[in-house]
């Protein structure tokens, strides 16, 4: 099983046609496209997971004491650089808040939960446990959702897939996503003072070459899929993005509008 | 000959979009008691388990009211609130908006009334499977289909297979997203096998029960809005 799924992610990566085609053909196409994204999507979380682990071992006050310390920081560089934060008084109303958010977030951490004899940092922990294991379903839900755009569109473009061999094929795009390993490794290293800045920048760069094969992949599982060209495979991939970009920008235009109209009946 | 799948296997084989599990099910001849038996049993296990899971968040999470008190304290000690304290007025206002806002958040957070979900839970699959399963049915015939009621609400039946992802929630914190999507597919694929139709029209025969449900959502929102209006300008009339 193993060795089958090492040689599917290989030929995935390779753009070798006989890979995606027999893939598509399998009566376990699916099931092997869901295993793979469930053990992907794991692994892209495992690191970030470490570090929840070892944060709910701290005690909440130093945690939020260092989110606010980097709060500040960052808001001390915006309040040099933007103008709009030089008027004294709308510092101090953002200060007076966003201090006392922490000074909130400080005393609710103190509270005992409704069972008192547990302990806190047990429930930190199944929290970040949790969120690890929510990973899979998250990248599950935006596929899925996104593929059935796509199918349509690719049906609209003369495309013959199945529902299903659809789904099969384009779950393949998760396989470059194996580098998000590092790139969570990355961005642990990333914290580091200093130094961590170097780090960061390649944790950046490796999410984006994941992110250009992923899309190439799931370009050419979209054309296998529906027997058509590559091309054609573009467009129903990018179209629902574009749609969907140009329904936020209609959307935000019309919010702006309504605002504007608003505003104006107000004064 | 083969034996005849569980169904166990055949939520399986649904939920992996297999054509041979809906074909199964629609030919069946105690397809509507299999299907009754699936939707039960799939409501009991998602209902258990989301009980059990909501409860170990509640006990690990602070008292809401505790929370609400220590939240009230902070906002007190900001320099807004004595200006705004020293209208009676605004501070009514901002009372009542300040528990109304907590009495939203005890609705979602977790909380022992989360064990009602264990009958809850079954009794909603079961409405909304008939509910959708009918209309579905309706949509199909309506757009040319063959198939019988009972084999439209036996192959939706099979479309409960991907509420099996949310057993997953038996762990605290843990959500399962994309079951909306996955059930969507999944009635498609009910809805042709049962109706035998084109995929367009299948298409079109399982977004009519949802468009009818949004649609009857939204009138039901304007009533309530007008209607909640209406008592907001009476009040203030009496004023």
């Amino acid at each position: 099983m193993i060795s089958e799924m090492v040689a599917l992610a290989r030929g995935v990566l390779t753009f070798d046609s006989a890979t995606f085609a027999a893939h598509v053909e399998s009566r376990d196409a699916l099931k092997r496209g869901l295993l793979l994204m469930v053990v992907v999507a794991l692994l892209a979380g495992l690191f970030p997971f470490f570090s929840s682990i070892v944060s709910s071992f701290r005690s909440p006050e130093a945690e939020i004491a260092t989110a606010q310390r980097e709060f500040e920081q960052r808001m001390a560089q915006q309040m040099q650089s933007n103008p709009a934060w030089q008027n004294p008084q709308i510092r101090r109303m953002f200060q007076d808040i966003f201090g006392g958010m922490f000074e909130i977030g400080r005393d609710i951490a103190q509270l005992k939960p409704n069972v008192s004899f547990l302990p806190s940092w047990l429930g930190r922990l199944l929290q970040a446990f949790g969120r690890w294991l929510s990973t899979p379903f998250v990248w599950l839900g935006a596929w899925a959702w996104y593929a059935l755009w796509v199918m349509l569109f690719a049906k609209l473009l003369g495309g013959r897939a199945t529902l299903g061999r659809m789904l099969a094929a384009t779950s393949l795009f998760v396989v470059p996503h194996v580098l998000d390993l590092f790139t969570g490794l990355l961005d642990l290293v990333g914290r580091i003072p200093t130094v961590g800045v170097c780090f960061g920048g390649l944790s950046g760069l490796i999410g984006f070459v994941a992110g250009v094969w992923g899309i190439a992949i799931y370009v050419k599982a979209t054309a296998t899929a529906n027997e058509f060209s590559l091309v054609k495979a573009t467009f129903a991939t990018i179209l629902p993005a574009l749609l969907n970009l140009l329904l936020v920008i209609a959307l935000a235009i019309v919010a702006v509008i309504g605002i504007a109209i608003a505003a104006s009946g107000w004064s | 000959m083969e034996a005849k799948p569980n169904l166990f296997q055949m939520a399986f084989g649904a939920f992996l979009l297999r054509e041979d599990a809906y074909a199964g099910m629609r030919d069946d001849a105690q397809r509507i008691k299999r299907a009754l038996i699936l939707v039960v049993i799939v409501g009991l296990l998602v209902g258990v388990t989301g009980a059990v899971g909501r409860l170990v968040e509640w006990a690990f999470a602070p008292p809401m009211d505790k929370m609400q008190e220590v939240v009230l304290g902070h906002l007190m000690k900001m320099s807004w609130y004595p200006e705004m304290s020293r209208n009676p007025k605004a501070l009514a206002t901002f009372q009542q908006q300040y528990n109304l806002g907590w009495q939203i958040a005890r609705v979602f957070a977790p909380s022992p009334s989360a064990l009602v979900g264990i009958i809850t839970t079954p009794l909603s699959l079961l409405i909304v499977w008939l509910i959708y399963g009918l209309l579905a049915h309706l949509a199909a015939r309506m757009l040319g289909g063959q198939g019988s009621a009972g084999q439209t609400l036996a192959c939706t039946a099979l479309a409960v297979a991907p509420q099996l992802l949310n057993v997953v929630m038996i762990l605290p914190h843990v959500t399962a997203a994309g079951v909306g999507t996955w059930t969507l597919a999944c009635n498609f694929m009910a809805i042709r096998s049962a109706h035998g139709l084109s995929g367009w029209r299948a298409l079109a025969a399982t977004l009519l029960p949802l468009a009818l449900a949004i649609l009857v959502g939204v009138l039901f929102a304007c009533v309530g809005l007008a209607a909640g209006g209406a008592a907001l300008s009476q009040m203030g009339g009496a004023r």
